[in-house]
Order: C-alpha cells, then sequence, then structure tokens
C-alpha cells in the first residue's frame, strides 16, 4: 500500500503551498488512484475465487460437515433479519474495542517509559517476556477464577493479553525517538503537552498504528475464547451453543460476519487514520 | 558586568578533556564567530552555552548571574543546527509557530510573529508546504525564521550554512545580515569557513590546542565586502595570518583551501 501512495505523491512537488496545489493537481490524483483500484481488483478476486473453490469442494463432499457458501450466506440473512446476529456482534464488539482502548493506553504508557528509562526497562524487561510467553487461555481462565464471570474479568483478560505486544512495539518506536528533535523542542521551550503531541507523538505513529492493527486482529480472537469460556451472550458464547448442536454452517455465518466487520473496521477507520497522521510523506 | 561570560574550567568526554581554560566575555549584541579544526569542541561549546549540555565544571552566566538552571535552555534563546531540523510532519508554518508555543500558551494577548517572519525569509506562499517538499536552502530559511520568530537576545549558530551551493549559501548570509540587524542578538556563529567568518563577525575566536582552548581572541577589521570570494576578504585573511602565523599553526582547521577552490572555479 505504501509504494502506491509513493507513487501517487511524487507526480510533481508543489512548491509553494503545498496542500492547496495537490487539490488542484486533480490530473496527480487521478493517476494515482488506478493502482489502487487494482489493488482492490486483485483483492475482490481472490476473495471471490475463494468462494468458488468453497462452493465446489462443498458440492463434491456433499455433506454437512461443509456447507456451501450459499446455505452460509443464507444463514447470515436469517439470523441478521431475527436480530440475533446483529446483537451478537454488537456485544462483542463493544468488548473488543473496550479491551482495545485499555491495553492500547496502558502498552502506550509502558511501552514509552520502557523505552525512555534504562532502569525502568531493566526492571520490567523480565515481566514482560514471561508475560508475552503466557498462553492467553490460562490468562482468561485466572482472570474468571480471580475477578468471577464478569464483563471486567473478560475486559482484563483481554487486556493483559494484549498489552506485553503494545509495549514490545512501542517501546521500539520510543527508543528510535530523534534526541536532536526533543533538542529542538528543548531550546523553544516548547510546553509539554505541545510537545507531546508535536514532536513525540509524531515520531511514535507509525508503531502505535502497527500495534492498533494487530491489536484488533488480535483481540477478537481472544474475546472469542472468553466468552466461549464464560459469558452468556456475544459472538463466542453463540459459536459454543452451535458446537454443542454441531451446527457448522451458524458457525461459519458467525465467523465470516465477524470477520468482515473488522475489515471494515480496518477499512473504513484504521486506513484513513494512518493516511492522515503519515500525509507528510507524500 | 553586563554581557555573556562562559568559563569553562574543563569538559570532558570519559576520559578524553575537549575544552579546558576557556574563559570568554561576549557584549550585548556582538556577533562573534568561533573557529576551529573539527572535533576542537565548538559544537559541544554551542550545546553548553544552549543548555543542552550540563556536564561540565565552570560556569555560564549573563551579568554576573547563571545563564540558566542547570539542564535548561536560557530564555530568549534561538538556536540554527547544522541540519534544519524541522519537524517532518508540521508545515513550513507550523514549524515557525512551534518555537512560539511557550510564549503563545503564556501569553493570550501575543500574536504570532510566524506570518511576518515567514514574509522575511521569502517563504510566506510555502507557509502550507511540508518540509520535505523544499530544496535545502528553503528547509534553512525556515529554520532561520523558527530561530528569529522568538526575537533572541542570543542566537547560537552551529555551521548552518555548510552543504549548501555557493549562491545559496550567500543569500542566507545576506538574509541573516539582514535579520541580525533588526533583531540584534548577541550571535555565537560556529564555523570552518575563516572567509565566512570574516565577512560576517565582529570578532572572532579560534579555538586550538589540546585540550582545546582560545588560542587567539580576534578582533575583525570591518569590511564592506560581503563576498567570500573577494580581493578585500582576501587581504584580509592574509593579513590577520601573517600576524598570527604562529599561533594559528596549530589551527589548522579553517579552510582557507576551500575558499581558495571555489575562487578558482569562478
Amino acid at each position: 500500500m505504501s509504494s502506491v501512495r509513493h507513487r501517487a505523491g511524487t507526480g510533481e512537488l508543489p512548491r509553494a503551498g503545498g496542500r492547496l496545489e495537490t487539490q488542484a493537481g486533480a490530473p496527480t490524483r487521478w493517476l494515482g488512484s488506478r493502482p489502487s483500484q487494482r489493488g482492490w481488483l486483485w483483492r475482490g478476486a481472490s476473495l471471490i475465487g475463494l468462494a468458488v473453490v468453497w462452493e465446489i469442494a462443498a458440492q463434491l463432499a456433499g455433506s454437512n460437515m461443509l456447507p456451501t457458501p450459499v446455505a452460509v450466506l443464507a444463514a447470515m440473512y436469517r439470523d441478521t433479519r431475527s436480530g440475533k446476529l446483529p446483537l451478537a456482534l454488537g456485544i462483542t464488539m463493544a468488548r473488543v474495542l473496550a479491551a482495545f482502548v485499555v491495553a492500547m493506553s496502558i502498552g502506550t504508557v509502558v511501552g514509552f517509559m520502557m523505552g525512555r528509562s534504562r532502569k525502568l526497562n531493566l526492571l520490567l524487561d523480565g515481566p514482560l517476556v514471561l508475560a508475552l510467553n503466557i498462553p492467553a487461555l490460562v490468562i482468561t481462565i485466572l482472570c474468571y477464577l480471580w475477578l468471577g464471570l464478569t464483563e471486567v474479568a473478560v475486559i482484563v483478560a483481554v487486556a493483559l493479553n494484549k498489552i506485553p505486544v503494545v509495549v514490545v512495539t512501542v517501546r521500539e518506536g520510543s527508543r528510535a525517538i530523534d534526541a536532536r528533535l526533543l533538542a529542538v523542542a528543548q531550546v523553544y521551550h516548547v510546553p509539554r503537552t505541545v510537545r507531546l503531541w508535536r514532536v513525540i507523538l509524531p515520531q511514535l505513529y507509525p508503531y502505535l498504528i502497527a500495534s492498533a492493527r494487530n491489536g484488533l486482529a488480535l483481540i477478537w480472537k481472544i474475546v472469542l475464547v472468553a466468552e466461549l469460556l464464560g459469558r452468556s451472550n456475544g459472538v463466542g458464547f453463540e459459536l459454543s451453543v452451535f458446537f454443542q448442536y454441531f451446527d457448522i454452517t451458524s458457525i461459519l455465518a458467525y465467523t465470516l460476519a465477524f470477520a468482515a466487520l473488522v475489515m471494515i473496521i480496518e477499512a473504513g477507520v484504521m486506513r484513513p487514520l494512518e493516511k492522515r497522521a503519515m500525509r507528510w510523506r507524500e | 558586568m553586563k554581557g555573556l561570560n562562559i568559563h569553562v574550567v574543563e569538559k570532558r568526554f570519559d576520559d578524553v578533556v575537549v575544552l579546558a581554560d576557556v574563559d570568554v566575555t561576549i557584549a550585548d549584541g556582538e556577533f562573534v564567530a568561533i573557529v576551529g579544526p573539527s572535533g576542537v569542541g565548538k559544537t559541544t561549546l554551542l550545546s553548553m552555552v544552549a543548555g543542552l549540555d550540563a556536564d561540565y565544571s565552570g560556569s555560564i552566566r549573563y551579568g554576573g548571574t547563571p545563564l540558566a538552571a542547570p539542564g535548561q535552555s536560557p530564555s530568549g534563546l534561538g538556536m540554527v543546527f547544522q541540519e534544519p531540523r524541522l519537524m517532518p510532519w508540521l508545515t513550513v508554518g507550523e514549524n515557525v509557530r512551534l518555537a512560539e508555543a511557550e510564549r503563545l500558551a503564556r501569553d493570550r494577548s501575543y500574536v504570532s510573529r510566524a506570518d511576518s517572519l515567514l514574509d522575511e525569509v521569502g517563504l510566506r506562499a510555502s507557509w502550507n508546504a511540508w518540509p520535505s517538499q523544499l530544496s535545502g536552502g528553503m528547509q534553512r530559511r525556515t529554520a532561520l525564521a523558527r530561530a528569529f520568530v522568538v526575537e533572541p537576545w542570543l542566537l547560537l549558530m552551529d555551521e548552518p550554512f555548510v552543504s549548501l551551493d555557493p549562491l545559496a549559501a550567500d543569500q542566507l548570509r545576506e538574509l541573516l545580515r539582514r535579520l541580525c540587524a533588526r533583531v540584534r542578538p548577541l550571535v555565537l556563529f560556529v564555523t570552518h569557513n575563516l572567509n565566512e567568518a570574516l565577512v560576517l563577525a565582529d570578532r572572532i575566536l579560534f579555538l586550538g590546542d589540546t585540550p582545546s582552548r582560545v588560542v587567539l581572541d580576534y578582533r575583525v577589521e570591518p569590511t564592506d565586502s560581503h563576498d567570500l570570494n573577494s580581493p578585500e576578504v582576501a587581504a584580509l585573511s592574509r593579513r590577520l595570518l601573517a600576524r598570527h602565523q604562529g599561533l594559528l599553526s596549530e589551527v589548522s582547521g579553517f579552510d582557507l583551501d576551500e575558499s581558495r577552490r571555489s575562487k578558482e572555479s569562478l
């Protein structure tokens, strides 16, 4: 994706009034949109190809162990109309977002400080490696045992699973902060908040974006496990019910629906955010 | 006593003493060039004055009181580094305003001077451009605007015009002269190039010896020539060298060769 953006940007360098001129430079933008459209074509083609292969395999198998894509879509439609699927998606998504916000906030602060302080890094590096190696399932079970089968337990368990990963990424970013730019901020007595938003955070954005992207994918997988183990609603809970009834069609329907939702968030929120944060590279 | 007093008893990096027994006093509004070979501690000296390096024995005072708290930068300071050091994610205008952020936060009636400074350096039209869209010369103009937007009483410049083509460097020197004439800061200007020091400065401090000290404190004869390669400037540097040949023999770093080369190529 990034190579596409660079190509689009290097067409002609607007000398003066950068952003204003790019707006006027419609031809550049039009040329730039072509490769990304081709990208979507390929993406779509590969997904359709996958569906075709699936359909053929399901026809050949001819068993309810592998339902056809059409049957899965029908199940999706049925449960969407009844309201069961949107409700489950909504509940699970709320948990994902809550855990995501908690994990990103704590992970960013801790990772940033570990990257800036050698002592703190030495102090916390051992526990960090340990935390990275504890299976998600263990943390989830322990949280349920300690905090009860509650909403808080789910959020805490999922956040605990994600925090070490955020810490590792953000720590890298905070180590890479350019001391020469910090010196500029010091020389001009730039106030703390301005320093944070205009000098420090922009240097961390690539790392924050990377961990947010991985984060969303990782977190929803863990949330499903946590729901399956200890909640009575949400996609994970529904899956456990379908599991007991051998309802493979519904399992696939719910999974695909949620995966699609995550992809929409990725394309509709994450990527525009990244583009905005990184627009100065164009 | 008025003026900036830089008194370095000793500055070391690990076991190596880089600067020792430096004691100079610089008057308000004076333009002082610091000349000497690479590794002599010119940049280190600037960092110490800027409050970016507090690890030395000695004191830097203004009018008898410490210039700034340890590890802090003095207020009213402008600084231009060897590289432009612009924030690549801020536009040209935002970069200049960054230096005003403290003033803007402290004083509600303060009106940003970024526009007029960008006007002065000829970059008004580039307010919204990213630094990566600018040429090297334009980036340095932005850095100059950023330094002067705070109306500094103290301006530190660390070889600000190296790695520019001679024409762009000439233009920037002219711009610097104009800005200094208006704001009249006390300037410490580090350079390799003796001729550049001769056309810009009122006074030249030659650093040399091991550990480094001020081997010669030279008051520059005023000249109207702004051209590094003019016969007047060549005569100035010849006279300087003739008079202080012995003292300066160890200070081999100021680049007479470079100016001679560029004269031949012209």
